[in-house]
Parts: C-alpha cells; structure tokens; sequence
C-alpha cells in the first residue's frame, strides 16, 4: 500500500471521482488500493452506472436525414421572422415618431396657428387707399384682388402653389 | 478511431455544417445523437420530450456552427447546448406547475417503464424493464443538478472539467453533486446489487484500479 499516495486523499474525495479503471488519477488508484470500503462502494457504482445507461438508452431517429430537414426548416423560419419583427418594428416606430412629433394645438400656439400665405406692400398705394393685388397661381391661374389694407392674406391659394403677386 | 482523430474531425464537420453541409450535419447527429437522448432523458425523464428537446439541440447546433471554437471539444460544446435546452424547459415546467397552467402533465413525469434501446435482445428487454423502471425512479428521486452531474460522469462518462464546462459549475461543486448522487443511488439500490439483480455487473466485481 501506498501510504504517502493514500494521505492525500480521503475517501470522500475518492468517491466524487473514482471511476475505477485507468482513466482514475495515481492518488485516487492508490486511495482504492488501500481501502477495501471504497473499492467495494466503486464497484457498485460502476454496476448502477451501467444499468442507468441501459436504462436511459433511446433508439434514436430512424434517419439523420429528417433531423437536417428540420433544423433546416427552422432555422430558415427565423430569418423570416426576424424581417417579420422589423419590419413591424419600423412600422410601429414611424408611426410613434409622427405621433411624438406631432405638434398638440394647445401645447404651442404659435405654432399651431400656422400663417397662411401672405405678402405685404412695401410701397404707397397707387389708387388711393385700396391696393390691387393679381395673384398668379399654379397653371396659369390669375386673380384680381382689390383689397383696403396692406397686408393682405391669401385665403384661397392651394397649399402647395407657387404663387407670383404682381401689385397696382 | 482515437478520441484525437475524432475531434479533429468534428470540428471539420462542425465548419462544414456551418457552410452549409448537410452530410456533415448528419454525420454529427449520427455521431451524438443517441448519447444527447440518454442524456436528456436523464434530465427531463420523459422520452418524447427528450426527443424534442435532441431536435431542439441539433437545430442549435445548425443555427449556431458558426460560432464553435475548437478550444473547448464539440462534445462539450453540444452537451452544453443540450443542458441550456433543457434547463430552459425544465424552467417552463416548474413556472406552469406553480401559477397551474400550461397543458403539462402530471402523470409523463412520472418514470416510464418503457427503456432500452430498439436494438437491444428482446429477452434481455423483457427482463431489464423491472430493473430499468426501478433505476429510472430512483433517478427520478434526486434532484435535478444531481442526477445531471451522475449521468454526465458515470453514464456519459465525461470528465469532472467537461462536467463543469457543460453545467456551468465550478469543478469542486460539480465532484459534491458527483459524490451525493453516488450515494444516494447506492442507498437505494444496495439491495439490487447485492443480490447481482444489476444488468451489468454484480458487486463482486473488482474494479480495475488505475496503472
């Protein structure tokens, strides 16, 4: 017996190891040489292992073949998921930067009381106190607007039209 | 083929699945697949779960071959996967089984009688259902993070560190666990061994003690 190799290991430790056969380090081969207990202990061990194993056994697949399939099939499911979910994400973010964004009537006045387009004489009146406006609007469209004041607001212009004024 | 030769090619054949290769995706499951069953089925003690759970694995393994680096073995690495597989349902069930919903069933947590392999001698199955009813519900008696370190070490035969590395476990812990199912089980079976009802061995066999 080993005594030295024996002393460095208890038998607790021999047992959380022990597979008894070569693949046990040298302490743990001496430790069992030494000691009867944990030699008869291992062996039962060894003998509940393999009945766990049989035990345990399953019949794998019939054909590794169906495995890929599926995995295959799976996976290539995820990608389109993944475009799925961001393109739902994008959507849904959009939509929540028009709605963050989008400027409360109350909440700011001035803003929300947007101008409409206007234009302002910057000259005397050329018939008394009324101003001529024409107005040339998008497609050649003309109109003739006498007005008393100045400054005069373009009520009926499209919103988008590119308006010429031309002043009497 | 030597466990070197072995690894080798599985890291060839890990690099070729990621390419894309479905010879090489089949060899692997070929290779593992029935270690990987007996392993979550250990686990999960429910063998069409086990099976899900496999397909589950492989379909990591596909998705993610890419991310394999040969410093740890494949064998580890997949195991790994298997174990983040079934720790995630055992998780779900135990969540189900406390707020009471899900469709989860009580009585396929139970052990079932069904065992062995399709390939095994039918007498030898006829007479190793009892023993292998009994082995599984004295399995089924330890908890969780037992009987996994007991079926990694002394079924799957892997080493402490290859433990440790599957379960995410510091080796001295992964040895405990080692150590606690070990002794239970011999508790519970003591009397089966003694009486060399064990398939595979009797008690009176020497082990072979290391060179």
């Amino acid at each position: 017996m080993n005594e030295d190799a024996m002393s460095m290991i208890d038998c607790q430790e021999a047992l959380s190891t022990a597979r008894g056969d070569h693949r046990d380090p040298p302490e743990v081969s001496a430790h069992l040489s030494a000691c009867q207990v944990c030699r008869g202990s291992v062996s039962e061990i060894r003998t509940v292992a393999a009945a766990a194993r049989a035990a345990l056994a399953m019949a794998p697949s019939p054909d590794a073949r169906f495995a890929f399939e599926r995995a295959r099939a799976k996976s290539e499911m995820s990608p389109w998921l993944l475009r799925y979910a961001f393109a739902t994400a994008a959507t849904a973010a959009a939509i929540a930067v028009l709605v963050l964004t989008k400027p409360s009537p109350s909440a700011d006045p001035a803003v929300a009381a947007k101008p409409k387009p206007s234009f302002v004489l910057e000259f005397p009146p050329p018939e008394g106190d009324r101003f001529h406006y024409v107005v040339h609007g998008p497609a050649g469209s003309r109109n003739d607007v006498v007005v008393p004041q100045r400054h005069y607001v373009l009520e009926t212009a499209p919103p988008n039209a590119v308006v010429v004024v031309d002043t009497f | 083929m030597t466990s070197l030769a072995m690894a080798i090619h599985d890291t060839v054949l890990v690099a070729q699945v990621s390419a894309g290769d479905e010879l090489a995706f089949e060899n692997l499951v070929l290779r593992y697949e029935k270690r990987l069953l007996r392993y979550l089925h250990g686990l999960v003690r429910d063998e069409e779960k086990a099976r899900e759970l496999v397909q589950d694995t492989f379909m990591k393994l596909y998705k993610n071959a890419h991310r394999y680096e040969p410093k740890a073995s494949f064998a580890t690495w997949l195991f790994r996967i298997g174990h983040n597989v079934a720790v995630s349902y055992l998780r779900k069930k135990k969540v189900a089984l406390i707020f009471g919903f899900g469709n989860y069933d009580a009585e396929a947590d139970q052990p079932s009688g069904d065992v062995a392999s399709a390939a095994a001698d039918p007498l030898e199955l006829a007479e190793g259902g009892e023993i292998g009813a009994m082995i599984q519900r004295e399995l089924a008696h330890l908890p969780d993070k037992l009987r996994e370190a007991f079926v990694l070490f002394d079924v799957e035969e892997m080493s402490i560190k290859e433990v440790a590395e599957i379960t995410g476990s510091p080796e001295g812990t992964v040895k405990a666990r080692i150590f606690r199912a070990r002794r239970a089980l011999r508790q519970r079976l003591e009397p089966y061994v003694a009486r060399g009802e064990m398939p595979g061995g009797t008690a009176d066999a020497e082990p072979e003690v290391g060179e």
